[in-house]
């Protein structure tokens, strides 16, 4: 079992490196250099999940982003009083919240283990320690960051230009038959 | 069968629950043996920390600066025992020695004021106030450096804080986010990102509040010190502390300064006019010095304590804890508020209050 009483004796060197290369992977981390995986792969909170159990609530405050290092976790989003929307599944190798690191705000999406998982957690006060220690670090997962979130802004976008068209083919639609039924 | 199993679960969960108990309550007991030595390196930690983090940031190790600064300490300490310990002790030992001769100039003076008053005012029952004062005063030889030691702490603490205060201090310092990490790894998943939230907030505030306390704290002892040598007022470097440590208690600071300064100048004989102007603009000078230069960059936002909270808090730490009860009262008071804030504005987020 990894856990940081024994990390913090032992200095487990394996786990280590695994997670390192786990970090190397993620587009939150591109551009580090081994040196700076090392340190924020130290900073990272590892956390048990077991199958079923909540992550975060939709609408609490959120501190920060999740890395799945085994298992899956689902992200639903509330619609209505009693309908829930799947937004997406993360699985192992990729990352969820990140919003959280960088502005205090209420979850926009609750998360979820779908079986049991193991994550590793890296908070806003995680960020803001590595930007005082080592701004340069900072600043470049800060850019990734920021990049990650204006290519989903992007694809937002679009999304809503398409529900947009589609709605008013609809409306336009809808005026037609309503015409057809006076008729 | 289910039913067997669900008993079964539940001793362990009891035995699980009184061992964790059992282990919070032994950990509270040595904080409770270590508080001394444990807060005051926490403080020092609060104190040092931006310290290591602007040298990292220059691309040094922790480990390094942390050895650096532990040097740099040890030899202005060393320093400050050669020029600053001796006049210290000498201020130190006249004051003890002069107390008695001191004691009698003040009783002569009130002597002085009792006899006006019965003269103005004959028909009012005014008690023997030398008879009061000469009961609460130390008599000839009744306070020396042993009974002051013996009263400020027994061996044990005083070794405790030296040896414990730097080496707890160090590895703080150089591993603190590991023993972070580790407290939050006990905390349930639930609680997480709660719990790290609060905590986070809590020790941010306490930080900034306590570190610009010592700041601002610093800054008047040393002013003080240097105006008061400056103008040749005896004991400066004793008021000086006086001062400092008295500036720790908002509204009444600055008059738990002058009241020593008050007390020398009528003491030791040199009482003037001019003097006592001289004493008062140097008081004025440092806490508008403060109050416009370093209050605003050290302390900046306040905790803003009601005047009434202030006075209470100071009477009740006095009763608890004589002198250091008062001293300490506010910044422990500010502390609990500011924590009581945060905490509440936090878990009513989470919707739990």
């Amino acid at each position: 079992v990894q856990n940081p009483i024994w990390d913090f004796i032992f200095n487990r060197e394996k786990d280590h490196k695994d997670m390192v290369e786990l970090l190397k992977s993620l587009p939150v981390f591109d551009g580090l250099s081994n040196n700076e995986l090392v340190i924020v792969e130290r900073m990272l909170h590892m956390r048990k999940y077991a199958a079923g159990e909540q992550v975060f609530e939709e609408g609490k405050p959120g501190i920060g982003m999740y890395i799945v290092k085994s298992g899956e976790i689902e992200i639903v989003k509330r619609i209505g009083a009693s309908k829930n929307a799947r937004l997406a599944v993360v699985g192992k190798g990729q990352f969820f919240g990140e919003m959280a690191l960088l502005a205090e705000m209420p979850r926009s999406a609750g998360g979820a283990a779908t079986c049991d998982s193991v994550l590793f957690s890296m908070c806003r006060p995680d960020l803001v320690q590595i930007s005082e220690r080592n701004p340069v670090l900072a600043n470049k997962i800060i850019t990734n960051l920021s990049r990650l979130i204006s290519l989903r802004l992007v694809k937002a976008n679009e999304n809503l230009e398409k529900l947009q068209i589609q709605l008013d083919e609809l409306k336009a639609s809808n005026k037609k038959s309503e015409a057809a039924g006076e008729q | 069968v289910n039913s067997e199993h669900k008993s079964s679960h539940f001793l362990i969960k009891t035995l699980y629950y009184a061992l964790v108990t059992a282990v919070i309550a032994g950990v509270l007991y040595c904080v409770y043996l270590f508080a001394v030595p444990f807060i005051a390196s926490i403080l020092c930690v609060f104190i040092l920390g931006p310290v290591v983090n602007y040298f990292e940031v220059k691309g040094m190790k922790r480990l390094q600066i942390i050895i650096v600064i532990y040097a740099l300490i040890a030899v202005s300490l060393t320093g400050a025992v050669f020029f600053l310990g001796p006049p210290l002790a000498r201020q130190m030992r006249t004051i003890i020695s002069d107390l008695p001769e001191y004691a009698e100039i003040i009783t002569n003076t009130v002597s002085g004021i009792q006899t006006f008053a019965e003269k103005k005012f004959p028909q009012a029952a005014i008690p023997d106030l030398n008879q009061i004062l000469r009961s609460r005063m130390p008599s000839k030889g009744g306070l020396n450096v042993d009974s002051v030691i013996a009263w400020s702490s027994s061996l044990f603490s005083v070794l405790s804080v030296i040896f414990l205060v730097p080496v707890v201090t160090f590895f703080l310092l150089a591993d603190g986010h590991m023993v972070e990490k580790l407290l939050l790894s006990m905390v349930p998943n639930r609680y997480f990102e709660m719990v790290f939230m609060l905590f986070d907030k809590i020790t941010g505030a306490v930080k900034l509040f306590l570190r610009g306390q010592f700041i601002d704290a610093g800054a008047v002892g040393v002013l003080t010190t240097i105006g008061l040598t400056a103008i040749g007022l005896p004991y400066a470097i004793v008021i000086g502390l006086v001062a400092g440590f008295g500036n720790l208690i908002p509204y009444l600071g600055p008059i738990i300064g002058f009241v020593p300064a008050f007390f020398v100048i009528i003491a030791t004989g040199s009482f003037s006019v001019f003097m006592l102007i001289k004493v008062i603009a140097v008081f004025v000078l440092v806490q508008t010095v403060e109050g416009i230069f370093i209050y605003p960059i050290a302390v900046g936002k306040s905790v803003n304590l009601h005047p009434l909270v202030v006075i209470v808090g100071v009477t009740v730490g006095g009763q608890i804890a004589g002198i250091p009860g008062m001293l300490f009262a506010i910044p422990v008071i500010s502390v609990l508020k500011v924590s009581v804030e945060v905490l509440y504005s936090g878990l009513k987020s989470y919707s739990i209050i």
